[in-house]
């Protein structure tokens, strides 16, 4: 049996203050991911998905409710021991890059290694290794300003997977790509998710990103409505089109 | 409805405006308080009678200042333009007129500027009575004409403030007017700055050094150059400074950046957000440097002004004291006093003379004092009563105040005992001259004066304490004044220039923190990151600016006899301020950048 990597557990997350208006996010939310999964999250805006990825990265504190990522307790998690769990297991992928833009892209990408004490001489080969794989080993003196959108994003995905997390998540990664450069990013996240067998989870409102992951938990209004799973012998596109018709029947 | 919008514009960033604000007044006032002094000819004249060309290094002041003021309203100008660009983008998008939006923003430069100025002005002379206050009862100074309301003052901080204020606000409208309003709207995502070339650097370097060492050459050699010297200095090392800055701190950090060091922690992190901002740092890093030179320089010449005084009065005679006839009060007096040595002698008074009874002489030995410039210290030598007898001088200093006009004479026991006349007692001590002892000093002094029958207090200096108190501190305390004065306006102008750089830079570092928190960066290591960042600012202008102190404390040579003796004060004091201020302002960064981590 594979070993389950995010466990989640009657999660729920009110905003606001007691004696003010109360909007609830998340209205028990339980699912799990597997071990080696390409999970997608989808759901239109303020349906709550970003609110249950925050959750999950560590961003945020759920209201009750537990999640646990390789069985530990995040919700628990404060202070240190919180910002080394981010440090060793979690790796990110934001939609708007959220490179450092002070720094090049191989210091941006050896940042986490540096901040685990890696000896200098290893991260640079890690870098190039990692670089190398994600085919930006050209750009790695580069500064951020000096690279497109969907480069600057593979530099975030190698600066995601250099430690070897537990898993990748990504919010709406493509969300600030063009088409082919989109089509890119995913077809490498693919590629990392067989080859190197690194769990990944990713929200997005996009069917076309979304098809690209082997199942899909939809959310709508804080709950999980459905969920679509790829069979084995299922070809992409025409994944793609269960998800848009699933999505043309959901959203009414 | 554009007004409305441009003053809830306002309204919302407050606090942005505040550091703005109050930076614009922090640096009129300051300029006002220079300006008190530069531009009252009389004080000048008055106190820095033993510097001749005291007046010419004022000017000199004014145009450092003013260059000063220069680069500071150009930061404080960015700064509101970077505040401003995103709203006033906004406002083109939603249809006003260029017009209309060059007007807006002639006017909000020109009413911070307007009111800046004002508050400023108000706030430099409180300043200045407060500060004349402060100095003159704690270091009982006297600073005769100084005025802290100074009309002239006024009129030139004005001249200067609003004038610099009409320029940036003629740039503002010009530059809002013809930028498009897509550009002003994504002004805050600025593009990595390309380095300068490596030879470029290197000539950088080369020319910053040249003229680090022709300023210093000059200084040096401040007799052979006279007047010219002032100028020349400050050019040279004003542009000196920025080049180094420039060209080797720059090249420094590239370095430092490609080492094993950079990879550990967040180093690599805080070395590149300093190598991204060097460039942007360099003019505030010069114009640091160079204010905390003029500060610790000011204080450091104030507190030697301070010390020449206790040491030329301590040359004038052997002792603190002579007394003729002392009465019980003052015995009771000195018997509280540290006394290093005493002697009492008989006299008698008759006809033209004041006899002394020579015996007594051998006895106890009568001294007097030699001062050693280069150690600073005075050593006693004692005076054979043949010496005595040749030239009476230093004991007939004495007898002035009570016995006008009479020689001093010494006799033999046997002639002594026949002259007419009471026989007398003088007393003549030597004690400590310490801060607690001022008070017993002043009325032993003030018996004494009672006594005596000359008109003019600087008549009748009975030792070392009169000598200080009416005839030394008078010459000096006007130059000491005016060192701890300008010492402190420009450590507060200091204050202020990097506050507000630092500051108007931490609005950007929230992000990049709140991000590197997302990867997981523990808030120790980002704190440790920030302390860092901003120590860096903080040591390089000090290791310069103390570099330009000591070797410009050359100048007071002729002034201060030893300009380095007992510098150790100032630069402790200075440092402390400064550590207390660099943790002031990492606390408040911290405070910024960190909140929501």
């Amino acid at each position: 049996m594979q070993e389950t990597i995010i466990e989640v557990n009657n999660l729920r997350k009110i905003y606001g203050k007691k004696n003010e208006k109360q909007y609830e996010a998340l209205k028990a939310v339980n699912f799990s991911v597997k071990d080696g999964e390409f999970v997608g999250i989808m759901g239109a805006s303020g349906s709550g998905k970003t609110t249950l990825l925050n959750m999950l990265a560590t961003f945020d504190r759920p209201t009750s409710g537990s999640v646990k990522i390789k069985g530990e307790e995040i919700a628990k998690l404060k202070g240190n021991a919180l910002a080394d769990f981010r440090a060793s297991r979690i790796g990110f992928i934001f939609q708007d890059f959220n490179l450092l833009e002070n720094l090049t892209a191989a210091e941006n990408i050896g940042l986490p290694l540096s901040l685990q004490g890696v000896s200098a001489k290893k991260i640079d080969a890690i870098i190039t290794k990692v670089a190398s794989e994600l085919g930006i080993f050209e750009l790695l003196k580069n500064y951020p300003s000096e690279l497109s959108g969907g480069q600057k994003q593979r530099v975030a995905c190698a600066r995601a997977l250099v430690h070897n997390p537990a898993i990748l998540f990504g919010d709406e990664p493509t969300g600030a790509l063009d088409s082919k450069s989109a089509r890119e990013l995913l077809e490498l996240m693919s590629e990392v998710n067989k080859n190197m067998g690194t769990s990944i989870l990713m929200v997005t409102h996009d069917a076309f990103s979304a098809s690209f992951c082997k199942r899909i938990i939809f959310i709508k209004d804080g709950r999980i409505e459905r969920e679509l799973i790829r069979e084995d012998n299922q070809n992409r596109s025409n994944f793609y089109q269960e998800v848009l018709d699933l999505l043309g029947t959901f959203e009414q | 409805m554009l007004q409305k919008l441009a003053v809830n514009g306002i309204k919302n960033r407050w606090k942005d405006y505040l550091v703005l604000f109050s930076g614009l007044v922090i640096s009129s006032s300051i300029f006002y308080l220079f300006e008190t002094l530069s531009t009252n000819g009389r004080y000048l004249k008055e106190n820095g009678a033993i510097v001749s060309i005291i007046g010419y290094i004022f000017t000199f002041g004014s145009v450092l200042l003013t260059l000063i003021t220069l680069v500071y309203i150009n930061y404080a100008n960015n700064f509101l333009l970077s505040m401003r660009q995103r709203d006033y983008g906004l406002f083109m998008m939603l249809g006003a007129r260029k017009g209309k939006i060059g007007q807006l923003i002639w006017i909000e430069t020109m009413l911070i500027g307007f009111l800046s100025t004002v508050v400023g002005v108000i706030v430099g002379i409180v300043l200045s009575t407060g500060m004349q206050n402060i100095v003159i009862k704690s270091l009982g100074l006297t600073a005769r004409y100084y005025a802290p309301i100074w009309w002239k003052a006024i009129l030139w901080t004005f001249i200067l403030y609003l004038g610099l204020f009409f320029l940036a606000a003629v740039y503002n409208t010009f530059l809002m007017t013809r930028k498009p309003a897509l550009k002003l709207l994504k002004s805050q995502q600025k593009a990595a700055k390309k380095q300068l070339p490596m030879w470029m650097q290197f000539i950088q370097a080369l020319i910053g050094i040249i003229l680090l060492t022709i300023g210093y050459g000059v200084i040096l050699n401040a007799a052979k150059y006279g007047v010219k010297t002032i100028p020349i200095s400050l050019f040279t090392i004003t542009f000196g400074t920025f080049f180094v800055f420039n060209s080797i701190v720059t090249v420094g950090i590239s370095l430092l950046r490609k080492t094993k060091l950079a990879k550990k922690n967040l180093n690599g992190f805080t070395l590149g957000q300093l190598e991204f901002r060097i460039h942007d740092y360099t003019k505030i890093l010069t114009v640091v440097t160079m204010l905390l030179a003029l500060a610790l320089g000011a204080i450091t010449t104030g507190i030697g002004f301070n010390n020449i005084t206790d040491k030329t009065a301590e040359t004038q005679t052997a002792y603190t004291f002579g007394l003729f006839q002392p009465t019980s009060k003052q015995r009771t007096l000195i018997k509280k006093l540290d006394v290093e040595r005493q002697s009492s002698y008989s006299y008698k008074v008759s006809g033209n003379a004041v006899y002394f009874e020579e015996t007594q002489f051998e006895n106890q030995p009568f001294q007097t004092v030699k001062f050693d410039s280069k150690s600073f210290t005075s050593s006693y030598t004692k005076l054979s009563i043949a010496e005595l007898k040749k030239d009476s001088y230093p004991l007939q200093m004495f007898t002035e105040s009570i016995q006008p006009n009479k020689q001093v004479v010494l006799v033999d026991a046997q002639k002594f005992a026949a002259i007419q006349g009471q026989k007398k007692t003088a007393l003549f001590f030597r004690a400590k001259d310490t801060h607690d002892s001022q008070s017993i000093l002043s009325q032993i002094s003030n018996l004494e004066y009672a006594k005596s029958k000359q008109k003019d207090r600087t008549d009748a200096i009975q030792g070392n304490y009169d000598a200080k108190i009416y005839v030394v501190k008078p010459l000096y305390s006007g130059l000491e004044f005016m060192g701890i004065f300008l010492g402190i306006a420009f450590l507060a102008m200091l204050a202020s220039c990097l506050m507000f750089k630092i500051l108007s830079g931490a609005f950007e570092d929230v992000r990049r923190y709140a991000m590197l928190a997302k990867l997981g960066v523990r808030k120790s290591l980002l704190q440790g990151a920030i302390a860092k960042e901003i120590g860096i600012l903080f040591v390089l202008p000090a290791i310069v600016g103390v570099v330009h102190v000591l070797i410009g404390l050359n100048l007071f040579k002729g002034i201060l006899i030893n300009p380095y003796y007992g510098i150790w004060l100032p630069f402790m004091i200075f440092a402390v301020l400064y550590l207390l201020y660099y943790f002031i302002v990492l606390f408040m960064y911290q405070r910024i950048v960190l909140r929501k981590i």
